[in-house]
């Protein structure tokens, strides 16, 4: 009976979905309603849901549907718009560093961070970017089942996944540079790198 | 971390992004690495994206435990349609 199979292969996923969830809404308590009410929809439509293909994708499916059409109405978030604009902008005149790539010296100094101060980072990265980073690099989903679930081409998913992952590296860079971490390293030290360009 | 060598660096850049992608074909990833071995400018790149993405799967999976409650709340929910549905 499909309704057993869905409990026995949904429910699996459930901390998966909840982990997406909470990145999609920033708070732990919408994080639950929208899961919930995913559930209850993907159970009520599990008929539709084809065999063989990727369940976990599906359900990211609708619960980018609820949450677009239920919470993001819902939620004050002033902070949101401001971060669309980051962008490309900011890459550039923050720093003058790289800012393709992170130094061996930060990723090393990231490694001792504690956790939320990454999953911060991730929170400030606008709504698009910040899923598809969030699909692609810790889902491990395919882009084509990203553009899927986003409702976009697969071209909008390169752009925004090479955007979203700049960005956010850049924001990693902060991070291990305001907590001094890696200073005193010769990767770390600007002087020397301004100066030997 | 050392200089890029050369435009093609760049082309080998935007490459690493399909490298990413879990759908590729095996033999798209042997050429791409093909190529990224070849530079240490490119190879760095790969090894730091690799060291962050395992990071941030580390980070965001640490977070992401379903309280009981939403679990216990959810296939109550599931249970209750299923009866008013099929019985």
């Amino acid at each position: 009976m499909p309704q057993t199979r869905f409990e026995e292969e949904a429910l699996p996923l459930l901390d998966q979905l909840y982990g997406g969830a909470l990145r999609m809404t920033r708070n732990p308590a919408d994080a639950e309603d929208l899961v919930q009410e995913t559930y209850l929809k993907a159970y009520k439509a599990f008929d539709s849901f084809k065999p063989g293909t990727n369940l976990k994708a599906w359900l990211y499916r609708i619960m980018t549907n609820t949450y677009i059409n239920a919470y993001r109405k819902k939620q004050r978030q002033p902070t949101q718009s401001p971060n669309e604009e980051i962008s490309d902008w900011q890459l550039y005149t923050t720093s003058s560093h790289d800012s393709t790539g992170l130094e061996s010296a930060e990723v090393e100094a990231l490694k001792n961070m504690p956790d939320g101060a990454i999953g911060d980072a991730m929170n400030q990265l606008s709504e698009d970017y910040r899923m598809v980073v969030y699909y692609a690099d810790i889902e491990g989903l395919a882009y084509k089942e990203i553009a899927e679930i986003m409702d976009t081409p697969i071209g909008t998913v390169m752009s925004r996944l090479h955007r979203g992952r700049k960005q956010l590296r850049q924001l990693l860079k902060e991070v291990a540079h305001e907590q001094g971490i890696g200073l005193g390293h010769p990767d770390m030290d600007i002087t020397t790198r301004e100066a030997s360009k | 971390m050392t200089k890029p060598c050369s435009d093609r660096c760049e082309d080998i850049q935007a490459q690493l992004c399909a490298l990413f992608d879990p759908s590729i074909t095996p033999e798209r990833a042997r050429e791409i690495l093909a190529l990224v071995t070849e530079c240490p400018h490119c190879h760095g790149q790969l090894e730091s994206e690799q060291e962050i993405r395992a990071l941030l799967r580390r980070c965001c999976t640490a977070e992401a435990t379903a309280p009981a409650a939403l679990r216990q709340r959810i296939t109550m929910e599931i249970r209750q349609v299923r009866v008013t549905r099929y019985q």
